[in-house]
Order: C-alpha cells, then structure tokens, then sequence
C-alpha cells in the first residue's frame, strides 16, 4: 500500500494504525438513488412510445436518441463522481495524530489534524435501526482548548475505532482511570 | 477498422443541435477529468485509481462517438 500517498504530511517514525472511511452502506444509498435515474430512462423507452408515439417516428427520434445519449453521458459521470468523493473521504488514525480528509466536491478538500495528546475524550454512538443492524455509527473525539471536535460520522464499528484512539491516546496520557 | 464519426454540419439545425452537442461535451470532459486528475492526484491506491478512470474514460468516449453518429443522422 502507497501509505506516503494517502497521508502526504507523514512523518518518519509515524505508523498508521487505520484508515477508515465511510460505512459501504451510504454508498450503496447512492447508487440505490443513481439507479433510479436510470430507471426513468428504461421506463421512458417503454412507455413515451404508447403516449407520444410522434417523438420516435422521424425527424424527432434522432433527437430523442441525442438527448438519451445525453442523458447516458451525465449518468455515468454522477457514479463515477459519487464514487471518487466517497474514495477520497478518508479518516486516518496514526500513533501520532488523527488526520480527517474532507473530500467535499471535486475541487473542495479539507484536512484536519489532531495530535493525540490534545485528545480528551472520545464518544462513540451507535443511533438507529440500520445503524444498529450494519454496525456502523459515529465517533466523536473531543479535543482540548477551543479546538473543533473531531467527527467521524457513519464509520464502521465505531466502538473499535473509539476503543483504538483511547488505547492510542493512552500512551501520552497513561492508562485511562491516572488521570 | 471502423472509421471515426466526423460532424459536417449541412443544415441550420444541425449546426445549432451539433452547437448544443458539443457544448455539453465540452462541460462533461471539464467535470471528468478533473475527477480523474482529483482521483489519481489524491487516491490512495494508484492502480485502483488508474483501473476506474480508464472505464470510465472506455465508457465516455464511446458513448460520446455514439452521439457523434447521431448527430451526423439527423
């Protein structure tokens, strides 16, 4: 694995402990919504013919052949875009720092970084149906001062990932309960 | 060999319906390969980034050579 690539700013001695991205099931509610997109066109080639017959007699088919073609084009560039911001959404936990990679468009990124000793409390959740039957939830790691929490929302297991940064956090601040 | 579909307008609606075509080509080629470059630039695995652009890019042109086609018919 290209770890160097993943994690740009990573220092030498720096191990990465996990990445975690977004639980696969918001991806698969994605695709679910893109599927239906092209649902509309299936459902446009069987029934616009028995309601307005005119459009695929000539000269209007060509231009209804144009604008699926369209269509198909903006489709495959949505699941390929979807696609590219879940990969590129990434949470890394090293032995020294949490690193958050925001991918929120195309040309919009964040990164935030954490070092664990700024690390005070972590709380996980697991909240609903789904979240409960899939295994997936949020972390939220509380830092010290008045710096921005850290969210990682909708991660797999997120009571590992907690139970992780603790045990993480542990070797700066000692075992929990010597505070 | 199949031959390229090439775009010589001859009537005034297909100048304005090519016009259309090719503008919508233009913003979908920005929008993808800015999302290949994005892709490749900060994914985590180069081959797997390589692997889905290049479908993706299988996929684009040949349904962007298809409406060339269609665009030549009407």
């Amino acid at each position: 694995m290209n770890i160097k690539k993943l994690f740009p700013g990573q220092q030498e001695d720096e191990e990465i402990i996990l990445v975690v991205r977004e639980h696969w099931f918001f991806m698969f509610t994605r695709v679910i919504a893109w599927l239906l997109f092209v649902m509309v066109l299936f459902l446009f080639d069987k029934y616009a013919p028995q309601y307005i017959p005119r459009l695929f007699e000539a000269p209007y088919l060509n231009f209804i052949n144009l604008g699926k073609n369209i269509y198909v084009m903006f489709l495959i560039l949505g699941l390929f875009m979807l696609w590219t911001i879940y990969y590129l959404n990434v949470q890394i936990i090293t032995n020294k720092r949490i690193v958050d990679i925001w991918q929120k468009g195309i040309f919009s990124q964040r990164i935030s970084e954490l070092t664990l000793p700024n690390v005070e409390d972590v709380t996980s959740e697991v909240r609903g149906f789904w979240s409960t039957v899939l295994g997936y939830g949020n972390v939220e790691v509380q830092t010290a001062g008045e710096k921005e929490n850290f969210i990682f929302q909708n991660i797999p297991e997120p009571r590992e990932v907690e139970k992780l940064i603790i045990n993480q956090t542990g070797h700066y601040h000692g075992p929990p309960g010597n505070e | 060999m199949q031959e390229f579909n090439t775009f010589n307008p001859s009537t005034l609606t297909q100048t304005i319906t090519g016009f259309v075509f090719y503008a919508v080509i233009i913003l979908i080629t920005f929008f993808g390969f800015s999302t290949v470059f994005v892709l490749i630039k900060n994914g985590r695995s180069r081959a797997l980034s390589f692997a889905v652009a290049v479908l993706y890019l299988v996929f684009f042109l040949t349904i962007a050579a298809q409406g060339v086609g269609i665009l030549n018919s009407i």
